[in-house]
């Protein structure tokens, strides 16, 4: 009983996006146990030791828990699907229904859901409706337009076609006894309706964000680059996206920093002790401070793929300190002061006004790049380069894409157009390939992803 | 230890008689992590008393607190167990003798190994090995309070290493196997969010967060700490400290410092406060250079709004 309450409230918590292992679910349950429901108080602080652990997650818990156990002050019997407000209807009810006597035999209601109706009987009335909500897979509502859809459903389910024919036949009739229960059969229908809407809509709250959530993450991940600005909460996801890796990474960062043995000084230190190495001393590792630039083509055919890319190398400098990134379409330029002056949605869209244009010329921006950071390059340098590489029919200039390459530590080349269109038209990739440690299409955030999952995990090794 | 507990309000009460006031969460994170056998993660910013929480834990429980204080390079081999390795050397160089004794009658290589092969684990055996903190804690005779101070202070392996004591009480050594906890001890971890922990470790812990307390609580802590303040004094006092924690401060002063502060007034035998005596003992309330300037700035607005 008490486990099905704590699942449903642990649902609703993975859909505020807090995460909740299994282990934690069972821990819930005992202290759930421990605590009693008597004490909501205590039982939220309890519940909230468990369940949500940063500060974040204390505040989403708070809003959950709040919503979700506000009709819960005491769990009823076996309709435990999160019954709204049971006593509260019955009242109602009781109210319009003066001339009712509990545990009638439903007062000459003829269809079976007009006789529950009418008799005073919450508990079965909720079975009912749990039932239902089952029959009619009200745990399948994927989006919110659908509520009034499974909410018919529901009403079918309960056998509410006989009720409708029923109250149409009642108000035909002449019999003043006949009209009034009319009156109360309508009453109590849309009561019922009332309290099925609940029902769904909280069953909205508890599955369906998760769900949705899910199926709009995967969704945000497949749509190509260029759409993608279409969507709400791209920019959340990415910086989630890269938090993810940052955290990966930035561990395997922080290897043990004792190196090999430093046979020197315990040689040294072992003179002391009659020639015996009595202790032991190591040489510390160094680390080297990775650096990274970045080179985006922010021309109106790939400004979509520059700019996630751009918000994903800042996203993730817990782990690469030093970015320095630059822009060229018609014109070239460094834009790194942009991105540590202002939030990275700002300074993309900064970036964007400024640089953003037609007629890219590749060889124009290596033979700038080169002039502008030749000495700059060193073998602890990766350079990115993001652009489809067509060129508008001038000379390429591989030899300075040659000579960067042999300068840096790893060159990789980014492009968002597929595989298959590469060399196509005025496209030099081709040319260029040959001098990138790799090249890859980008054309989605999952690929996006993958590359920086990539980059950070070879600069966190040679970092090491 | 003691193991039975009856209620919140017990572990309350009998904090409060050693002088550890706090609020109904702290009592109850305490009380679900005996009952539970589960560690405690106590997260906050410095001072509001969470190593105190351990303490206080331990005089309650009646069990003896054994201390890990963790720093950046922080290994096994000093939370767990060394090799006394000059114990060991020496002991070669002086047995040496001995161990030619013993090798002698063997005939060949292989005879002579069997035979070290019989002595060998002497020299890694319970005589030189140091246990530190975290195997005492699993080998005690009665069950500890262990209180692993600032973990976000030791490096991100180690928090690892945690993990099999923390869910299962147990450690492996390689040279001795697996070492269980005798008695299961009660473990409070702190953290001062330097750095986010890893969600492995968060989740075998109960989470509890302690915020600065609100001024009712931090004026009762007052009171028992300092009994001797007068009200007045005490209640001038939080209520100056509460405004200094509402300002953008490098550092905001804590309970602790709060508790200093009102001893030292009443060394100066103060009853009122006035904004020159808090100029000249403002440095033990703030300890930022930036933030003594800022608040010195603004102490007549401060001090005259809480007249009004």
């Amino acid at each position: 009983m008490s486990e099905q309450v704590i699942g449903q409230f642990v649902k609703a918590l993975r859909g505020a996006d807090v995460a909740v292992s299994t282990s934690e679910t069972l821990d819930a349950v005992r202290v759930a146990a421990l605590i009693g429901y008597e004490h909501r108080q205590s039982l939220k602080q309890g519940l909230a030791m468990v369940l949500a652990k940063s500060e974040v997650d204390k505040l989403a818990f708070d809003e959950c828990f709040d919503a979700f156990f506000r009709f819960e002050t005491r769990p009823a019997g076996s309709t435990s699907s999160a019954p709204p407000e049971p006593s509260s209807l019955l009242d109602k009810m009781k109210q319009w229904m003066p001339g009712q006597q509990g545990g009638g035999s439903g007062a000459g209601a003829d269809s079976e859901l007009g006789q529950a109706l009418l008799n005073d009987d919450a508990g079965a009335l909720n079975r009912k409706v749990a039932e239902a909500l089952k029959a009619a897979g009200v745990e399948n509502i994927q989006v919110i337009t659908q509520k009034g859809l499974y909410g018919r459903r529901v009403m079918q389910a309960l056998g509410s076609d006989a009720l409708d024919q029923e109250i149409i036949r009642l108000a035909n009739s002449e019999v003043p006894a006949d009209r009034r229960l009319e009156k109360q059969l309508r009453d109590a229908r849309q009561q019922l309706r009332e309290q099925v809407r609940e029902q769904v809509a909280g069953q909205f709250l508890l599955q369906a964000r998760e769900h949705g959530r899910q199926l709009r993450e995967s969704t945000i991940r497949e749509v190509n680059l260029r759409l993608l600005s279409e969507f709400r909460g791209v920019h959340q996801q990415i910086e989630r996206m890269a938090r993810r890796l940052a955290r990966k990474h930035g561990r395997r960062q922080q290897r043990a920093r004792r190196g090999r043995l430093d046979g020197r000084r315990t040689t040294v230190t072992a003179l002391q002790h009659g020639g015996v190495p009595a202790a032991l001393h190591w040489r510390r590792r160094r680390r080297q401070k990775p650096k990274l630039m970045v080179i985006c083509d922010v021309s109106s055919s790939v400004s979509a793929a520059a700019r996630f890319l751009l918000m994903f190398l800042h996203a993730v400098n817990d782990v690469v300190p030093s970015v320095r990134s630059f822009v060229f379409a018609s014109r070239f330029a460094e834009v790194t002061t942009l991105f540590d002056e202002l939030p990275p949605e700002k300074a993309i869209a900064e970036v964007m006004d400024r640089y953003a244009g037609p007629g890219t010329d590749y060889g124009g921006m290596l033979q700038q790049f080169v002039d502008l950071c030749d000495a700059r390059i060193d073998r602890h340098t990766t350079v990115i380069i993001l652009g489809d590489a067509r060129n508008n029919d001038l000379p390429p200039q591989q030899q300075l894409l040659a000579h960067i390459g042999q300068r840096c530590q790893q060159l990789f080349w980014l492009n968002p157009e597929a595989r298959g269109r590469w060399g196509s038209g005025d496209s030099v990739m081709p040319i260029y390939q040959p001098y990138c440690r790799e090249a890859f299409p980008c054309s989605n955030l999952a690929g996006l992803e993958r590359f920086v999952d990539r980059l950070l995990r070879d600069i966190a090794r040679d970092a090491g | 230890m003691k193991t039975r507990i009856q209620s919140v309000a017990e572990v309350r009460d009998s904090f409060a008689r050693q002088g550890y006031i706090c609020n109904d969460q702290i009592a109850l994170a305490v009380y679900l992590a005996a009952q539970l056998r589960k560690p405690i993660l106590v997260e906050g910013p410095p001072g509001v008393g969470k190593t105190e929480l351990a303490k206080a834990s331990a005089a309650f429980l009646e069990a003896p607190l054994i201390r890990l204080q963790c720093y950046e390079g922080l290994d096994e081999a000093r939370a767990l167990y060394e090799w006394k390795y000059g114990k060991q050397l020496l002991y070669t160089q002086l047995l040496r003798e001995q161990l030619g004794g013993a090798l002698q009658g063997a005939d060949d290589l292989q005879a002579s190994m069997a035979r070290l092969g019989d002595l060998g684990d002497a020299f890694y055996s319970e005589a030189f090995l140091e246990p530190r903190p975290l195997l005492q804690a699993l080998r005690a005779d009665e069950a500890t309070v262990l209180l692993i101070d600032e973990v976000d202070k030791a490096d991100q392996e180690f928090e690892a290493f945690l993990l099999e004591l923390l869910s299962d009480y147990q450690i492996s050594i390689p040279e001795l196997g697996t070492v269980k906890a005798r008695h299961e001890p009660l473990v409070f971890l702190t953290s001062n969010n330097s750095r986010e922990l890893s969600d492995a470790l968060k989740r075998r812990c109960l989470h509890l967060f302690i915020p600065f307390p609100d001024a009712a609580l931090e004026q009762n802590i007052i009171a028992v700490r300092v009994p001797e303040a007068p009200a007045e004094l005490r209640a001038q006092l939080v209520d100056f400290v509460q405004r200094l924690r509402q300002m953008d401060l490098k550092k905001q002063p804590a309970i602790s410092e709060s508790i200093d502060w009102a001893k030292a007034l009443l060394l100066l035998h103060v009853d009122v406060l006035d904004a020159a005596l808090v100029d000249s003992t403002l440095n033990l309330l703030l300890k930022h250079e930036e933030d003594l300037r800022q608040v010195r700035d603004a102490l007549p607005s401060l001090i005259s709004s809480r007249r009004a």
